[in-house]
């Protein structure tokens, strides 16, 4: 064997090894294909050479060189095929397929003629081929392929917004391929200038800058893979090596020393060293993935626990504050944010972002239609930046999304960030997030059902108590008249047997017992009203009457929320047709409404006017000084479901109800506001209980509590 | 106010304070008011006693008889006594069958003195006595 043939023939094994293990850690990745095909042909060139060095029969030469060539000829055009579909450069096909079809073109030159190489040379360390009439040809097509992609790699480099993980592996993609390139010195050879071809060196070593870049920043993510066959390799080189190294070097003195039996000590040697072997190998290849995996393997284990008791939540916000929180604090990414489908909006809503300072990198809705929303249905995996284009609009910024499924429908899904400390995502990752989300998918449908159950629950029970409420209201209503009853016959007739002097006090507390009777007997009277089923006919009322109504039923409430209330009512009466419970309830809806938008506010005031607006309708204006309403928001505030309380409070029907109720009394209701902080009005406008003398008549009943 | 022969008037609820102070009050105006918290108990005072007027609450639940069958008795009795009908509840088929069961009036509570007084002032001049 020549001394001049070791070099190509290590160079050659390494491609060939590096090129299979990429190749076969993703075999469907085009980035992984067209690195191998990259490495075999390397492998193809030099080992050809190793060959060529080695033979000493003149006729093989010239096949041989042809042999060379037919690998050399595929590596400006991989190269170019890796960098196309590692940069996601989709539009360059066509000219990737053109140039593997000037391949094509080459390699029939190369056999069928002697355009391409014409004969060989034979210099002192072997025979050589000759460059022919073609040659330089090739050599400037090679210029052009590699121009190209230094191109595309420097302006993808200049111009895309890259994370300093994904710029490190840029950084030693140029630079490993700028050195591969150097090896385009043996070329020169072909003309007849003699020296060693030392371009496999240049290849050693973007080899080995390629292995560091996998490493160091996960390129192509197959460093597990690469740290076990690498300790193999170097383990089983050390087994078999040292026993043969001593066989073919240290003969002659283990002749000498031992005699015939010489081979007995190699033997033994390796005997022991093959036993030891795979302990070895085993216990390396344990602390090098408990060195490459230490972090993955800490978070895969509590996203592991967590997918297991996720099912035991009940509360949906619950549910999905722990999984962004265990995202961001545990996995250690940038945020975490979740989306779910609803319905209404026929968009995917923005539930939970983790941590606050995120909040700018989320829209409130994805509509249903949105390309995201359908990439996740269609792909029903995780995604990460490669599986969408520019014209999806959506910026992953090196982070992942993570679809929510439920039989065949997209429930949701999770957005994370890239990982904190600027590492990538490993398939082992995506694989977890893939099982977890079966399990979230599954906690979250949970979490509905019973969020379900609790509602159907306390909508039965609110109707007990709404049954209850009436007839306790009517119990309380007996007592009540009693005291009223006895206090004004003590007040009328027994107060003349008080002496004299204590007369003025006992009247005075009479009037304080009075008082305070007939408020509570107001209060339920209100509710008596407000709980009175609707007969669907609109019956006279006093707008006034409406109106104090109201406010003893949601006086307790205001004050409960420290809410100053102010009710302006006109002088005389103002006769409307409607149905008094259902005006209250118009009135009760806003109020709650004003009261939650005055969580905030540190005076809270509620001022309710009602006034005629000529002489057939009558205004009434609810206004608060609460948080106030968006200009965008002000009609839609009406629509059903739609809510600004948090998921638990409001089902979004309160004002939905209202328009339905003042449409039904032929008014209208509308909401104005000065924008977000500067409170908020409503107007009511009803129409005037005209003519008839009947109506008046019936408004007046009302007083006399007379049925006949 | 009568001198001569004081008007007797009967009242039924099932709220004894209700009861009490009602019949307080028209004893200080100078009726002989009777007191009863159940229908039974009022037919067997309106038997011996014949009051000219009867205050009826309608809903007495915890009465074996309720204010309309009270108000039938009493009108089997004496088809010309003032039966006054007292309620909290505005039930059409009872104001109805108040009605054809011949009672004088149907006021709705919480009620003020003078609210009854002024059906029994009407009562009185309609059948004067």
């Amino acid at each position: 064997m020549s001394i001049y043939s070791v070099s190509p023939l290590i160079c050659s094994l390494l491609a060939l090894s590096f090129g299979f293990f990429v190749y076969f850690h993703n075999r469907k990745s085009q980035v992984n294909i067209s690195f191998g095909l990259l490495c075999l042909s390397t492998f193809w060139w030099q080992f050809s050479w190793f060959i060529l060095f080695n033979i000493q029969d003149r006729s093989l030469v010239s096949c041989l060189t042809k042999i060379g060539y037919t690998g050399i000829i595929w590596i400006p055009f991989t190269f170019y095929h890796f960098v196309i579909y590692w940069l996601g450069l989709h539009k360059e096909k066509i000219l990737l397929y053109l140039s593997y079809i000037l391949g094509f073109v080459f390699l029939v030159i190369l056999w069928s003629s002697d355009l391409f190489l014409k004969g060989f040379y034979e210099y002192r360390w072997g025979y050589y081929p000759k460059a022919g009439l073609l040659h330089p040809l090739y050599l400037a097509i090679l210029s052009i392929v590699a121009a190209r992609v230094f191109w595309v790699l420097g302006l993808s480099l200049k111009t895309r917004n890259l994370s300093a993980v994904q710029r490190n592996q840029f950084k030693y993609t140029i630079t490993s391929f700028a050195i591969y390139t150097l090896a385009s010195i043996d070329f020169i050879i072909n003309y007849g200038i003699e020296f060693y071809p030392f371009g496999f060196s240049f290849v050693i070593l973007s080899l080995f800058l390629v292995a560091y870049a996998i490493f160091k920043y996960r390129l192509m993510d197959i460093n597990v893979v690469f740290a076990r066959a690498s300790i193999f390799i170097i383990v089983y080189a050390l087994v078999l090596g040292i026993p043969f190294s001593l066989v073919s070097w240290g003969r002659l003195w283990l002749v000498n020393v031992f005699g015939q039996y010489w081979f007995l000590g190699p033997m033994i040697i390796l005997l022991g060293s093959a036993t030891a072997g795979p302990f070895i190998y085993q216990y390396l290849r344990k602390r090098a993935e408990d060195l490459i995996l230490k972090d993955q393997r800490r978070y895969q284990g509590i996203l592991h626990n967590l997918s297991k008791s996720m099912i035991r939540i009940k509360d949906l916000d619950a549910l999905i504050a722990t999984v962004t929180l265990t995202m961001v604090d545990i996995v250690k990414v940038d945020f975490a944010a979740i989306y779910l489908k609803e319905d209404e909006y026929k968009s995917y809503q923005l539930k939970r972002y983790y941590p606050k300072e995120a909040k700018g990198r989320f829209q409130e809705f994805i509509p249903f239609e949105h390309s995201l929303a359908k990439i996740l249905f269609l792909k029903k995996s995780p995604i990460s930046g490669g599986d969408i284009g520019p014209q999806d609009k959506v910026d992953l910024d090196s982070g992942i999304i993570v679809p929510y499924l439920v039989e065949e429908s997209l429930l949701g899904f999770l957005v994370l960030g890239a990982k904190s400390k600027g590492q990538m995502y490993t398939t082992d990752d995506i694989l977890i997030l893939e099982t977890i989300s079966y399990s979230t998918s599954l906690a979250i449908e949970n979490c509905r059902f019973w969020k379900e159950i609790e509602t159907k629950q306390r909508k039965a029970r609110l109707q007990e108590m709404d049954a209850y409420s009436y007839s306790l209201a009517h119990e309380i209503d007996n007592p009540v008249q009693v005291v009223i009853g006895q206090t004004d016959l003590l007040k009328k007739y027994l107060l003349k047997d008080i002496p004299e002097e204590r007369r003025k006090d006992t009247l005075e507390a009479y009037e304080y017992i009075l008082e305070a009777a007939k408020r509570v007997s107001g209060m339920v009277k209100a509710i008596r009203d407000f709980g009175s089923p609707a007969t669907g006919e609109l019956k006279p009322l006093k707008l006034n009457d409406v109106v104090e109504s109201f406010s003893k039923l949601y006086l307790p409430q205001f004050k409960t929320n420290t809410v100053y209330f102010e009710k302006h009512l006109p002088d005389g009466d103002i006769c409307i047709k409607g149905e008094k419970a259902e005006l209250m309830q118009v009135l009760v809806i806003l109020a709650n409404n004003s009261i939650h938008a005055l969580l905030d506010t540190k005076e809270k005031k509620i001022t309710l006017k009602a006034e005629p607006l000529n002489q057939d309708k009558v205004r009434i204006i609810f206004s608060d000084n609460g948080y106030g309403i968006k200009k965008e928001d002000l009609e839609i505030i009406f629509k059903p479901f739609v809510t600004t309380k948090a998921s638990t409070e409001g089902t979004g029907m309160g004002l939905a109800n209202a328009i339905k109720i003042i449409e039904k009394h032929k008014g209208r209701i509308w909401a104005e506001s000065e924008g977000k902080g500067k409170g908020a009005s409503f107007y009511i406008e009803l129409p005037v209980a005209q003519d008839t003398k009947e109506e008046d008549l019936a408004c007046e009943t009302n007083k006399t509590k007379r049925l006949f | 106010m009568p001198e001569t022969k004081p008007i007797k008037l009967l009242v039924v609820d099932d709220e004894e304070g209700i009861v009490h102070f009602t019949k307080k009050i028209y004893e200080h105006k100078g009726f002989i008011a009777f007191g009863a918290t159940d229908g039974v108990t009022a037919v067997e005072i309106f038997k011996k006693e014949r009051p000219q007027i009867s205050l009826i609450d309608v809903h007495m639940p915890y009465s074996p008889i309720d204010g309309i069958e009270t108000l039938r008795q009493i009108k089997e009795i004496d088809k010309n006594a003032v039966c006054i009908m007292v309620t909290r509840i505005t039930e059409q088929d009872k104001v109805d069958a108040a009605r054809s069961a011949g009672a004088f009036a149907y006021l709705l509570k919480p009620l003020t003195a003078e609210d009854i007084d002024n059906v029994i002032s009407e009562a009185r001049e309609k059948l004067g006595f």
